[in-house]
């Protein structure tokens, strides 16, 4: 991937549009025809695209319309996992907490679809907009956190389990790779809440199984903890970027990341996604010029914290995207 | 003699859970004034959850009513507001972080109103009221009033001890997972002090429960409690069975099954640990809250404490 000086991105998801959600429980009903939810989907994710690429985002994302949840995306598409039952999550909030009954199976890609028709969509938007040279990336849940978030039967370990995730999600990998993704993102939110060198090794080892001969550009995402647990380990991890949360902690995390020697790239998190509030441009470039205090240019992508589903609505998360670009093209100009 | 109980926590039958999300929507507001339906919705769930921990001795109200985990005890407490989402320890659940923004105090005690229903439900069984204790409702917390974390964790137990006075239960049981989750040594002898004020304020026998922790990390501090019973999580990690035999501590809340997987225990494996730990007062339990299973396991997992009591 061509390098460039505050390469901008985003974690993966947009708001979920509303007829979406309406259409996914339509579908769970059985009241609406796969297909129809699908074009609904489609429209969606153009939207998401069309709202990264005006901002100025110049790796992006499909907003990830089409999945209900990282985890039972996933879990409803590869072998091994039985559907689960209803577990809370928060608040009045639930999930059908996956259970993995068997071996992992890899049985077909269960991204590339989405990135093919975003990918292709994505040179539309740029004509419609005057952009070039952006680029779609694809994010899947990587297998520390996938066996984390999971029940399990079959295995011996919650290590085992992570490790026969890893097999079959290299196999994903592998699939976005030889279609052209140039970008490949692994998300790991459960990483941060088992403290150890132990933990840190899985993580490695997993990553080592599914980043080995990609040509593609690859990164881990990790959210919501205390990250300095991950260091120094998580330096050695085999990808390119490592993308953090920092808004949310008030950049607390460069603390941390200053003790090292910092030779991979940052996905530096530069306006919060769990505040409505929309960050200004003069906030924003404030917030990347902490990173560029001790990292290159070159070594830091600024992004939202997480990704943005989190937002109220799609018009607040466009504003976010719009400060990062915004205060991206005027820094790229003062540097 | 061995004794089962619920641990705490137990999943929402789905009727309840049906009726929150169109009651409430996605998360109930701290104000929320209790309407009669309300009410009704309440006393039909806590009779399923009585009902499916029936063969246990000591039952819980399932804490049903608990939408933030154990800092759900906060959000009745004057100068605490309920903040934005934060993680609840190790797990992927979710709790409105508790903001102290001014003195805290317990104006309005709200946990006997469950514990008088599950009385009201379940007249035979033994009774177990839960209440978070100081030190972890001040890690689940953000501080933004007190001068030191002394001062705010002496205030929250005033608040908790309120709560306690009002609760008359057969067991009293402190939860304070923070202990062996993020044990602060230069903090323990004030949370020390203060768990003592609260197991002398219960009525009832008292319980203080560690659990996601790796025991050896705390062992020393645990082994100066002061309380009945001591819970401790045998599951969250591999050697904290052995750390607790080694450590001599007998009156034991033993959480043998892991609560926050399907998968069931081995019958024979878990024999031997009872056996093992050769304690003439012993309660069995799980080594959290069932609330973290689908609630088909979680009767699973009561009906394989009911067997193992009942073998004892």
């Amino acid at each position: 991937m061509a390098k460039q000086i505050l390469t901008t991105t985003v974690v993966g998801s947009h708001p979920r549009s509303p007829d979406v959600v309406d259409a996914a429980h339509k579908l769970n009903d059985k009241k609406i025809a796969p297909a129809d939810y699908k074009k609904l989907v489609d429209e969606a994710t153009k939207v998401c695209i069309d709202d990264q690429v005006r901002a100025g985002i110049d790796i992006i994302a499909d907003g990830e319309q089409g999945r209900e949840d990282m985890q039972v995306f996933f879990a409803e598409r590869l072998g091994g996992f039985q559907e689960g039952e209803w577990v809370r999550i928060w608040g009045n909030n639930y999930f059908r907490k996956p259970i993995v009954a068997d071996r992992i199976k890899f049985k077909s890609s269960m991204t590339l679809e989405d990135w093919r028709f975003a990918d292709k969509y994505m040179k539309e938007s740029e004509k419609k907009f005057k952009r070039t040279g952006v680029q779609m990336k694809q994010m899947f849940t990587g297998p520390y956190t996938m066996a984390d978030w999971s029940f399990y039967e079959s295995h011996s370990s919650r290590r085992d389990l992570t490790l026969d995730l890893a097999e079959a999600l290299a196999k994903e990998a592998k699939e976005l790779d030889k279609a052209g993704c140039p970008f490949i993102q692994i998300d790991e939110p459960a990483l941060c809440t088992h403290p150890g060198e132990e933990e840190m090794e899985l993580q490695r080892e997993a990553l080592a199984t599914i980043t080995k001969g990609l040509k593609a550009y690859t990164a881990i995402h990790v959210c919501y903890g205390d990250f300095g647990m991950l260091f120094p380990y998580a330096l050695d991890f085999p990808v390119d970027l490592i993308d953090l949360e920092f808004a949310n902690n008030s950049f607390r995390t460069l603390d941390v990341l200053r003790q090292y020697d910092f030779t991979k790239d940052l996905g530096f998190g530069v306006v919060d996604v769990h505040k409505k509030e929309v960050e200004s441009v003069e906030q924003v470039k404030k917030n990347i010029r902490l990173a560029l205090n001790f990292l290159k240019p070159e070594q830091v992508y600024p992004k939202p914290d997480c990704g943005l589903k989190l937002l109220p609505d799609e018009k607040t998360a466009f504003l976010k995207l719009k400060a990062i670009g915004d205060a991206v093209k005027e820094l790229r100009e003062e540097l | 003699m061995v004794l089962t109980a619920s641990f705490g926590s137990y999943p929402r039958p789905d009727a309840l859970r049906e009726y929150q999300i169109k009651a409430y929507g996605r998360q109930k507001k701290v104000d929320h004034i209790q309407t009669k339906e309300d009410e009704a919705m309440l006393v039909k769930a806590m009779q399923e959850v009585v009902g499916d921990r029936a063969g246990l001795d000591i039952i819980t109200d399932g804490m049903i009513t608990w939408d933030d985990y154990l800092a759900s005890a906060a959000a009745s407490f004057e100068g605490v507001k309920m903040g934005g989402l934060i993680r609840f320890y190790d797990n992927n659940t979710y709790y409105r972080r508790p903001t102290i923004v001014g003195d805290i105090s317990c104006k309005k005690p709200v946990l006997k109103n469950n514990l008088d229903l599950l009385k009201k439900l379940n007249p035979g069984a033994k009774t177990k009221a839960i209440v978070p204790g100081p030190y972890s409702l001040y890690c689940l917390s953000e501080d933004k009033h007190y001068d030191e974390p002394e001062e705010c964790i002496k205030a929250l137990s005033k608040a908790i001890e309120a709560e306690v006075k009002t609760l008359d239960a057969d067991y009293i049981q402190i939860d304070e997972p923070s202990l062996s989750y993020e044990i602060d040594r230069d903090l323990f002898p004030a949370v020390n002090a203060e768990l003592k004020k609260l197991t002398k304020a219960a009525k009832g026998k008292t319980i203080i429960t560690t659990y996601f922790g790796d025991l050896s990390t705390c062992i020393k501090e645990i082994m100066e409690l002061k309380a009945d019973y001591i819970g401790i999580d045998c599951v969250s990690f591999e050697g904290n069975y052995e750390t607790l035999v080694k450590s001599g501590i007998k009156n034991v809340q033993l959480g043998l099954l892991d609560a926050r997987n399907t998968k069931i225990e081995d019958e024979v494996r878990m024999k031997d640990r009872i056996e093992m730990l050769d304690s003439g007062k012993l309660i069995l339990s799980t080594n959290c809250g069932l609330e973290f299973l689908p609630r088909k396991y979680a009767m699973r997992k009561v009906d394989m404490l009911t067997k193992l009591g009942s073998e004892e």
